[in-house]
């Protein structure tokens, strides 16, 4: 297992693959096609975690980007809200300095009260309706002196906001399934870590895993089959993990000394820099965008029972399908646009089989969110290019 | 012709929508139809109201994987109907795309709906969702109104509580304690030391008030409220009682209901006690104006007026006869989202997507 194999774990989760055919021969091995399994098994083959379809990367601040490194043998502890970190916390202040600690903005409010601060805070989100929420329901923390925080460029800037430090950052390469414990796992490793474990993510009670976070253990799973690396529960409750044995607090930190963090990170591109990839993006998906917004009018009219569109609609599905084919253009999309919809019928396919009355349906769910973002990156763009203007006015 | 539905909703916690859903399941049963119909559950994962829902539903799967998902859908089902967002997202995309049959989505004051209603949070895949389903349910006419669907295709319902069970619990006596009760989970969003403050002014002019609070919450939430509790030295007067089994008994034993949260959708703690001939104390905050007018079933106060809330709530356990003035006009307002005729329509939405899908095989 190398360090490429960590990156390909975090291209899958950005949904970068519709299937593991594209991965090619000489990065495939049992790593990978168990992440891959996982894939398939617990997100349908799509997490949606790259996703920023309310484009907060365009208010977003230019941000720097890079990666932290850890001193050999170092320790990373993955800090939950769980109970067992909870009944925990006077022990992680005995062991504070054995182990880095990632954590994520809940879990750094938590260590707050107990007079701690992690050494790296982790904002993600699954997807924009949780990051909404944690907008609307912020945790209330602040970092430490020494605390560096990772965030997406699809943060919301509001959440960015209230971090007041020149230690935060973008991470690159970035492992988002959406599930930040897992995120953290991989950072750990990737930095150098040789040791990890886990404090307060529970996922269960008496060792049963709840259904819920069946996704998050799968990973945690397929995470500790990295070689060489030791893992650890150090949660006392919890839902069993596998690969992750059960060892105290005390007997993951005996005696060992304060990892050290080295930052290697470059300023991120300036904001009218950012705006012309965006007005380029536009550009680039001109026809796409003309040939949906006809596709889409006919649908509508199907959809209100118009007839004789069968053929139609037929060759809208295909057309749609084949902008999968394209891997620049499916980027575009996804990534660009921050499409969800299209992106998971190029991997399901849409079945035309049956009925064709029937085809307006994902048509209209498709084309409905692809013209819909377009509109709305169109606005932001206006928006944002407005407010220059009249700031270099002033 | 008979008719399958499959009900999909995320979990069988106890929850508002999830509560709400067992017992429009459970009122499905008892409408009589000239067809055969079938209900049937999905649930993501499992929780409390499982036995509940076995009995309630023909058939109960609960499944998180995508094989077992997909197994399930696999049995012919003329109508799938998506309960709340989080499931809507997750298998409308895969029904629109292989599913013969008709897809409704029941959308409540789910999260998008709430954040599109306090403004600022505008999700396209949301709206391509409901663009692209065979039908659409919303709680109220405000929530409909933030969408732009073609009417033949939505169905605006209103929030059912389970009337006839909560109309049955004795009016308040004299020999009922001068208890406040809020039945809420615990969580930050609900405010609940909001009302630790408020039992505090209240004690000055109604010496025997007492609150209880019936709810779940994390050990952590938990813990913050005792901690409240306990620092105003108010542990005799104020009940921490966690999770109840039968609410209906927790509302015999007040006279009034509070709920102080900064938000809210259309609480069933409300409409439950509002059946119950309950007066209500809540706060001007999502659609809780829909059920309850300022003076008319109860009072309405800002979130955070602690003392408004207070000196209201003092009225009514000092005025007997301004509490049953008010419970009565709160029982009648309640009737208005009876259960059976609210699921009868819901039944007739979903019934008018299967007829669509049948329509159109003409």
């Amino acid at each position: 297992m190398s360090a490429s194999d960590l990156l390909l774990f975090g291209e899958i989760g950005a949904d970068r693959y519709l299937s593991l055919d594209e991965v090619p021969d000489r990065r495939r091995n049992e790593f990978v096609e168990r992440a891959w399994s996982v894939y398939v098994e617990y997100f349908d083959a799509f997490t949606g975690a790259a996703l920023d379809p309310v484009f907060h990367r365009i208010d977003n601040a230019p941000l720097s980007r890079g990666g932290l490194r850890f001193s050999s043998d170092s320790r990373a502890l993955i800090v939950g809200t769980g109970p067992s970190s909870r009944s925990s916390l006077d022990a992680i202040t005995r062991h504070r300095d054995g182990a880095l600690i990632l954590t994520s903005p809940r879990g750094a409010a938590m260590l707050a009260g107990a007079g701690l601060h992690a050494d790296i805070v982790l904002i993600e989100h699954t997807s924009c309706l949780e990051a909404e929420l944690s907008v609307r329901e912020p945790a209330e923390w602040s970092p430490g002196p020494g605390t560096w925080v990772a965030v997406e460029p699809k943060t919301p800037p509001a959440l960015v906001h209230l971090v007041a430090t020149d230690r935060l950052y973008v991470p690159i390469p970035w492992f988002g399934w959406g599930l930040w414990p897992a995120t953290a796992v991989a950072m750990a490793l990737y930095g150098g870590c040789s040791h990890v474990g886990l404090l307060g993510i529970d996922l269960g009670i008496a060792g049963a895993l709840d259904p819920q976070y069946a996704p998050l253990s799968a990973l945690l799973t397929t995470l500790a089959h990295v070689p060489m690396i030791q893992f650890a529960d150090c949660g006392a409750t919890g839902a069993q993990k596998p690969g992750w044995p059960k060892l105290p607090l005390s007997g993951f930190v005996p005696g060992a000394s304060r990892p050290v963090l080295e930052a290697t990170l470059s300023q991120a591109s300036p904001s009218h820099h950012r705006m012309v990839e965006e007005r380029s993006l536009i550009e680039s998906l001109k026809e796409v965008a003309g040939e949906s917004r006809e596709m889409f009018a006919v649908a509508l009219r199907a959809r209100a029972g118009s007839t004789g569109f069968d053929s139609s609609l037929a060759k809208s599905v295909r057309r749609m399908l084949e902008w999968g084919r394209d891997t620049r253009l499916r980027q575009a999309l996804q990534e660009g646009l921050g499409l969800s919809y299209l992106p998971r019928f190029w991997r399901t396919g849409i079945d035309l089989g049956r009925r064709a009355d029937r085809n307006w349906r994902p048509v209209v769910l498709a084309l409905r969110e692809l013209v819909g973002q377009i509109e709305a990156l169109n606005k932001r763009i206006a928006d944002v290019s407005g407010t220059a203007l009249r700031g270099g006015r002033e | 012709m008979s008719l399958r539905f499959l009900h999909v909703v995320e979990s069988l916690r106890r929850g508002g929508i999830e509560t709400t859903f067992l017992n429009i399941l459970r009122a499905f049963s008892d409408l009589h139809d000239e067809a055969p119909l079938e209900h049937h559950v999905l649930a993501f994962s499992g929780g409390p109201l499982e036995a509940a829902y076995r009995e309630a539903a023909a058939s109960l799967v609960i499944a998180s994987s995508t094989a077992d998902i997909t197994l399930c859908l696999n049995r012919r089902y003329d109508v799938v109907n998506l309960v709340f967002d989080r499931c809507a997202h997750r298998l409308a995309p895969l029904l629109l795309a292989r599913f013969d049959g008709a897809v409704f989505y029941s959308k409540g004051y789910d999260m998008s709906a709430m954040y599109r209603l306090q403004g600022g949070f505008e999700w396209c895949a949301e709206d391509a969702l409901l663009a692209a389903c065979d039908g659409v349910s919303f709680t109220t006419p405000d929530l409909a109104r933030l969408y732009d669907l073609p009417p033949g295709r939505l169905t605006a319902l209103c929030k059912a509580v389970d009337f006839d069970s909560f109309a049955r619990v004795p009016a308040v006596s004299e020999a009922t304690p001068n208890r406040v009760l809020c039945i809420a989970n615990l969580h930050a969003r609900k405010r609940l030391g909001d009302l630790v403050r408020a039992l505090r002014l209240l004690l000055k002019v109604v010496p025997d008030a007492e609150m209880r609070v019936v709810g779940e919450g994390s050990p952590f939430e938990v813990e913050k409220l005792q901690q409240e509790v306990q620092s105003d030295g108010l542990s005799e007067r104020f009940v921490i009682a966690g999770r109840s089994d039968d609410v209906a008994a927790e509302i015999k034993e007040c006279r009034v209901v509070a709920l102080p949260s900064e938000s809210e959708g259309v609480p069933t703690a409300l409409l439950e006690a509002m059946s119950a001939r309950r007066p209500v104390v809540c706060t001007r905050v999502g659609h809780v104006e829909t059920l309850v007018t300022d003076g008319s079933e109860g009072y309405i106060v800002q979130p955070g007026d602690v003392s408004a809330m207070a000196d209201y709530l003092a009225e009514i356990l000092l005025d007997r006869a301004l509490a049953k003035r008010l419970g009565e006009a709160a029982h009648a307002r309640a009737l208005k989202h009876n259960l059976k005729p609210v699921a009868w329509e819901h039944l007739a939405a979903l019934r008018r997507a299967a007829a669509v899908d049948a329509s159109s095989l003409a």
